[in-house]
């Protein structure tokens, strides 16, 4: 016994990487959790209040949950941002899936994409949102484009927007599309004329599941975001990249935060003008000043080149930068995020603290 | 508020190392280490106030903590969905010691809750009464648990087993 107590105390003891553990992150999803419970609790108790009235009984509120030690509260306001709706079932030779994305805004939708190696999306299935149909392109010359009634997907109506070899082809090689259950609908969008044809795309489709539900994980960690927010766009690829956007109801509050494989191409956009922490850095507020400099910018962007491997892209509009300036801005932000690498097992389903 | 949050902040930026060690035994990897504990000191937080007045404040972190990770069990935390279809080739652990012994990993290959018993009794020295509250389970089952998990590692580890005992 002895000796696994010391085997154990050995494993215990291997080194490893600087915490990543945020103390004044927990405080304020902890502070969230609370606030959110007394709410409901509030909302309860109104509620029974409101029951008893009408009844003329006494109502009891119900018994506070807050101190039973084994109902744990939810850990944070941001939970897995992104989860997965559906997944390919099969693959022409040589794909593979190098992207799932969901869009929660104005035009809500799940996407998975699929290519020939990373950063290739060349097939494209989304996911539309229950009730709600993908619209009918529009073919070249701006002509009104039609459905064409196609064989069914696993006995479920389907049809092309642009069937492989007709109008509209010339630009994107097919477009499929198919109710896969009452009120449900999946598009799929092939940029490859190499496997635009009729039998390949039905059989891309027919392998389409459905649900899942597993929350997808991400090569980053982010702490320290501010209350309030809503995660609008999420997406992520195997380059690896990842791709965070929240907001609040207003359309100028926005805060991003991506991470990229680092590369020159960003760089050469985007010419570093400082450094943060010994990388090279671009923050648009160092911008030589022009018409309107000396009032607070609305919107700041700030690219960080080179971290432990990745490029890293902070911008922040509106109330979300407002928010920011009290903790340390964008500079402050890009301190609290954690690159998780390139290996997925070491990703994380909640990014966001 | 200040001072309440103050307290939790020396806390557990006192006990953060423990934590994550207790935290690392259970899931054998830091990230996810980083990210137990994450969770637990924000649930921890949230229930301070029992906590503090606790007699055994690190036997209610340790609580959660556990329960955490028992919970990501449950909830598929090790199928979460990889967007790769091949995994890139994995870092290579430090080699291990003279013995070539590897605990590690066959700790690593037991079910969480035998994982869990394990650590408890022989890492953090609990009671079999003590497991069973973390666990939340009888004494009875921290036993069974407890027996097979030894017996697992008995078995993967062999040479080591038979020759110093395990339990």
């Amino acid at each position: 016994m002895n000796d696994l107590k010391a085997e154990l105390e050995r494993i215990a003891g291997t080194p490893g990487p600087a915490p990543a553990v945020d103390v004044a992150a927990a405080v304020a999803a902890g502070r969230r959790t609370r606030r959110m419970r007394r709410a409901r609790r509030a909302t309860a108790v109104a509620v029974a209040v409101g029951a008893a009235a009408a009844v003329a009984v006494v109502a009891v509120p119900p018994p506070s949950h807050e101190e039973r030690p084994g109902k744990v509260a939810e850990p944070s306001a941001y939970p897995s941002p992104l989860v997965e709706k559906a997944a390919f079932g099969w693959l022409p030779a040589g794909y593979a899936r190098t992207r799932v994305a969901q869009d929660s805004g104005p035009g809500p939708a799940y996407k998975v994409h699929a290519g020939r190696g990373p950063g290739s999306t060349s097939i494209e299935l989304t996911v539309m949102p229950p009730g709600k149909r993908p619209g009918v392109p529009l073919l070249p010359g701006a002509r009104k484009g039609r459905l064409t009634k196609a064989a069914p997907v696993n006995g479920r109506p389907a049809y092309w927007s642009i069937k492989p070899g007709g109008p509209g082809s010339e630009q994107v090689p097919a477009e499929f599309r198919w109710e896969y259950r009452p009120e449900s609908w999946a598009l799929l969008s092939i940029g490859d004329r190499a496997v635009a044809d009729v039998a390949t795309v039905h059989r891309i489709a027919a392998g389409v599941t459905f649900g899942g539900d597993e929350p997808v994980a991400f090569p980053m960690r982010v702490s320290g975001i501010p209350d309030g927010l809503k995660v609008t766009q999420t997406w992520v690829g195997t380059r690896p990249e990842a791709m965070i956007t929240l907001g609040t109801s207003r359309a100028d509050d926005e805060l991003m935060v991506m991470l990229s494989a680092a590369g020159p191409r960003s760089r050469e956009l985007f010419k570093p003008n400082t450094t943060i922490d010994g990388h090279p850095a671009f923050d648009t507020r160092l911008r030589r000043p022009g018409p309107g400099s000396g009032e607070a910018p609305a919107r700041q962007t700030l690219w960080v080149f080179g971290v432990d491997g990745f490029d890293v892209n902070i911008v922040a509009a509106g109330e979300p930068l407002r928010l920011l300036q009290a903790e340390g801005g964008l500079t402050g932000l890009f301190r609290r995020i954690t690159p998780l690498g390139t290996d997925p097992a070491r990703w994380t389903t909640t990014p966001l603290r | 508020m200040a001072g309440r949050d103050e307290e939790f902040t020396t806390y557990v930026t006192a006990r953060m190392p423990w934590l994550r060690r207790v935290a690392y035994l259970l899931c054998q990897d830091w990230h996810r280490a980083d990210d137990l504990v994450q969770t637990a000191i924000t649930r921890l937080y949230v229930h301070w106030r029992r906590a503090s007045a606790a007699e055994n404040v690190d036997g209610y972190a340790r609580t959660v903590l556990v329960r955490v990770f028992l919970a990501e069990q449950r909830g598929g935390w090790r199928q979460r969905v990889r967007v790769v279809d091949r995994m890139p080739d994995a870092a290579a652990e430090p080699a291990d010691h003279a013995g070539g012994v590897d605990l590690r990993a066959a700790l690593a290959e037991l079910p969480p809750r035998q994982r869990a018993a394990v650590v408890l009794r022989f890492y953090c020295d609990l009671s079999i009464e003590q497991t069973a509250d973390v666990l939340n389970c009888s004494t009875g089952t921290v036993k069974s648990q407890t027996a097979r998990g030894l017996d697992a590692l008995r078995r993967a580890l062999g040479p080591m087993a038979e020759g110093e005992r395990l339990a």
